[in-house]
């Protein structure tokens, strides 16, 4: 099992007190995985969140207007996936598969729930570093995005 | 607008809506009522982001400029609407540049009064992470739904396999 020093070294954990990071640590399972397994499927709710560890995990999300063509991601060691479709209860927007034998952290859709609901500061805290995750991601793809559409106009 | 209509516009933002109308009085009073005439300048993108803002009278122009294009208007921020509110979870920068379009006023929330609620374990700090989720992830599938639409039309049509490191495509 993780342990709160482990989690202390967790760049998208801080934030957080060591006595939140206990209480994580009882709450998160640690998954190993062998290549090909998959955390969640596209077009599915995920069933929690994933913090990669070690190892190579990918994203693979279906090109809109094509059947079967992919864009593929690599998702950093430390960061999270799954986080967007724990919180808004809605369809994944990309598949998520382990590309080398993985180890990763999980936090279920049930555990999130209970953790985050009510006062309770630990989970407040913890609440906010995901959120901090999803700002960071979005803010990244944002300028991406802001590229893409420069290139598309002088395409 | 006197100041029980100035915690109404609060409350009638998404991201506040969670909280009592005690709490959001004892909230708006940690902030600052600031004004800011035509043309004059709410935040710059890519200064530090340090304070989430509500108008509350007035407009803002929402400006993005890049290496590759010059400064464009976006978006118009009308009153009762939130900018900057990543400030709050994250210490970044401002993604764009706030110009007041004429006469207008803002709530400022500085990001240490938030800081401060989650250091105290104030539950009113659960409350507004609530408000941002739903916000929060529609922007995030807009922006990845719109990103995979253009790399499609961008990357060589013989490849059904883009690899693209520099993107995140995280459910």
């Amino acid at each position: 099992m993780i342990n709160e020093l482990e989690l202390a070294q967790i760049e998208s954990l801080a934030g957080l007190t060591t006595e939140d990071l206990k209480t994580l640590a009882k709450e998160f399972e640690e998954l190993h995985l062998s290549p090909s397994n998959v955390l969640i499927h596209e077009g599915q709710e995920a069933s929690g969140a994933f913090l990669v560890l070690e190892g190579k995990v990918e994203t693979e999300k279906m090109l809109p207007g094509y059947k079967e063509r992919l864009l593929i991601s690599s998702i950093p060691v430390g960061e999270w996936v799954g986080v967007v479709s724990l919180i808004d209860n809605k369809p994944a927007t990309a598949t998520v598969r382990a590309i080398s034998t993985s180890r990763v952290l999980a936090i279920s859709r049930q555990t999130f729930n209970r953790f985050i609901q009510g006062d309770k500061p630990s989970g407040i805290r913890f609440h906010r570093a995901l959120l901090r995750s999803v700002a960071s991601q979005l803010s990244r793809v944002n300028s991406n995005v802001i590229g893409l559409r420069a290139a598309a106009s002088n395409s | 607008m006197n100041p029980s209509k100035q915690v109404q516009l609060l409350l009638s933002n998404l991201i506040f809506k969670g909280l009592t109308p005690v709490d959001a009085k004892a909230l708006f009073g940690a902030g600052q009522v600031l004004s800011f005439n035509a043309g004059s300048i709410l935040f710059s993108q890519g200064e530090p982001a340090s304070s989430l803002c509500l108008v509350l009278a007035g407009a803002f122009q929402v400006q993005i400029s890049s290496e590759t294009s010059p400064s464009t208007t976006l978006a118009t921020i009308s009153p009762g609407e939130v900018v900057g509110e990543v400030a709050l979870i994250s210490s970044g920068r401002r993604s764009a540049t706030l110009m007041a379009a004429v006469d207008s006023v803002v709530w400022m929330l500085p990001s240490e009064v938030f800081e401060g609620l989650l250091e105290r374990g104030d539950p009113m700090a659960g409350r507004i992470l609530h408000g941002m989720n739903s916000d929060l992830c529609r922007r995030f599938r807009e922006v990845v739904y719109e990103g995979a639409t253009l790399m499609g039309k961008l990357a060589p049509k013989n490849l059904d396999r883009v690899y693209d490191d520099s993107m995140r495509w995280e459910p």
